[in-house]
């Protein structure tokens, strides 16, 4: 059976449903969510920056110098700023979250307890921040 | 309804629709002399008995088991039978459950909420039944480990009333169903996963879910929907791309 059926109309009169009280901006609770869901903005935006950073490279090096230009302005310095600060906090609330998942069994591999599922997480994230930072720096400063 | 050095006059803002008279919802006002052990559960019975009998609300156990008497507390889904009034700040407004369809005053349609429970196959799914006579299916307490706290979802339906993807989106399945999905798909003796996986995967499946963590946050029994929802994500993910074999009656 679909989950579809379950909207089916009822022989009583009934009130529609009302949404959470405070839904979406009244608690924090809430709002850290809906900031959680407005990340995928500024990435939707700094995708869009991208594509036009491989449009620039196929116009030779003139279109790649006003590209550079163009990133090098202070609301694109913004929107970067914006991008990174989405993506860390996406990636903290998604490891947030994440740390639920390891107490799956996964076919013949024995399921990982919480606790170790998520040191194991935290180390992988810091490794992979470290690995950007690491990387970023070598091209900004060598 | 005087205070008394015992009891302590508590303002109560309760949400009323009757259907036969009523466009829409409005809020009544009741003063109730609670002594300190009170729950919100006892407040609405004593509105009922000794104020206003049209009073409409679903209860049962008053220990937090059979899962009736779910409303929205002070802004927050909450088992009524649970909630101690002095913990609560006054006036303490009592509406039904969100993300329901109101029937009358403080009861809601859960309908939909049985469709989908149904639509997860809630039950032991085998290959082949074996004859009674040659025995119980056989578990190891660590089997049982697994599963148990998805086993002991008692059908509240706060996690719905929490859930803003389903403010949004009526047909999601739900964090419910889907750790009553899981805790089967879970079970050493159960045959089937896969046909489970068709809905708890599918087009108002998991996927819909956004880590908002609600649903685990109001459970009153610790079940942790949120948990089961993501492990579904991943072992759905994983099936998907043929990593992972689907346990199947096939």
């Amino acid at each position: 059976m679909s989950a579809h059926a379950a909207t089916r109309s009822s022989p009583t009169r009934t009130l529609p449903a009302r949404p959470p009280d405070g839904f979406p901006f009244a608690h924090p609770r809430y709002r850290w969510y809906v900031l959680f869901a407005a990340t995928g903005l500024p990435l939707a935006l700094a995708c869009v920056l991208l594509l036009m950073g491989v449009c620039a490279l196929s116009q030779g090096s003139v279109g790649w110098a006003r590209y550079m230009a163009l990133m090098a302005s202070p609301p694109m310095l913004a929107l970067s700023v914006a991008t990174f600060g989405a993506v860390l906090y996406f990636a903290i609330r998604f490891l947030w979250v994440g740390r639920k998942i390891p107490g799956v069994r996964l076919g013949p591999i024995p399921a990982v307890s919480m606790e170790v599922a998520g040191v194991l997480q935290l180390a992988g994230f810091v490794k992979l921040f470290l690995l950007i930072v690491v990387l970023l720096s070598g091209w900004l400063f060598l | 309804m005087a205070e008394t050095p015992q009891t302590k006059l508590v303002k109560f803002e309760v949400l009323r629709f009757r259907p036969e008279t009523d466009e829409a919802e409005s809020w009544q006002t009741y003063e109730v002399p609670c002594p300190e052990d009170w729950v919100v559960l006892d407040a609405l019975n004593y509105i009922k008995d000794e104020i206003d009998p049209t009073l409409s609300y679903r209860w049962s156990c008053r220990m937090g088991v059979c899962g009736s008497c779910g409303m929205m507390v002070n802004e927050r889904p909450k088992l009524t039978c649970n909630a101690f009034v002095r913990d609560l700040p006054e006036p303490i407004r009592v509406a039904p459950l969100a993300n329901f369809p109101i029937v009358r005053d403080l009861v809601v349609e859960i309908d939909s909420f049985m469709d989908k429970l149904k639509s997860v196959k809630p039950w032991i799914i085998r290959k082949i039944e074996k004859d009674p006579k040659y025995g119980e299916y056989l578990q190891s307490p660590e089997d049982l480990e697994y599963y148990k706290q998805f086993s002991m979802c008692i059908n509240c339906t706060l996690c719905y009333a929490a859930c803003p993807v389903l403010a949004h989106e009526p047909d999601f399945l739900g964090p419910a169903a889907i750790a009553l999905g899981f805790r089967y798909n879970s079970d050493s003796r159960d045959h089937g996963e896969a046909e489970r996986l068709d809905v708890l995967a599918g087009e108002d499946g998991v996927w819909h879910c956004s880590y908002a963590n609600e649903c685990s946050e109001v459970c009153p029994k610790h079940v942790d929907p949120a948990a089961a929802v993501n492990r579904v994500k991943l072992t759905s993910a994983l099936q998907m791309a043929k990593i992972l074999p689907a346990r199947s009656t096939k």
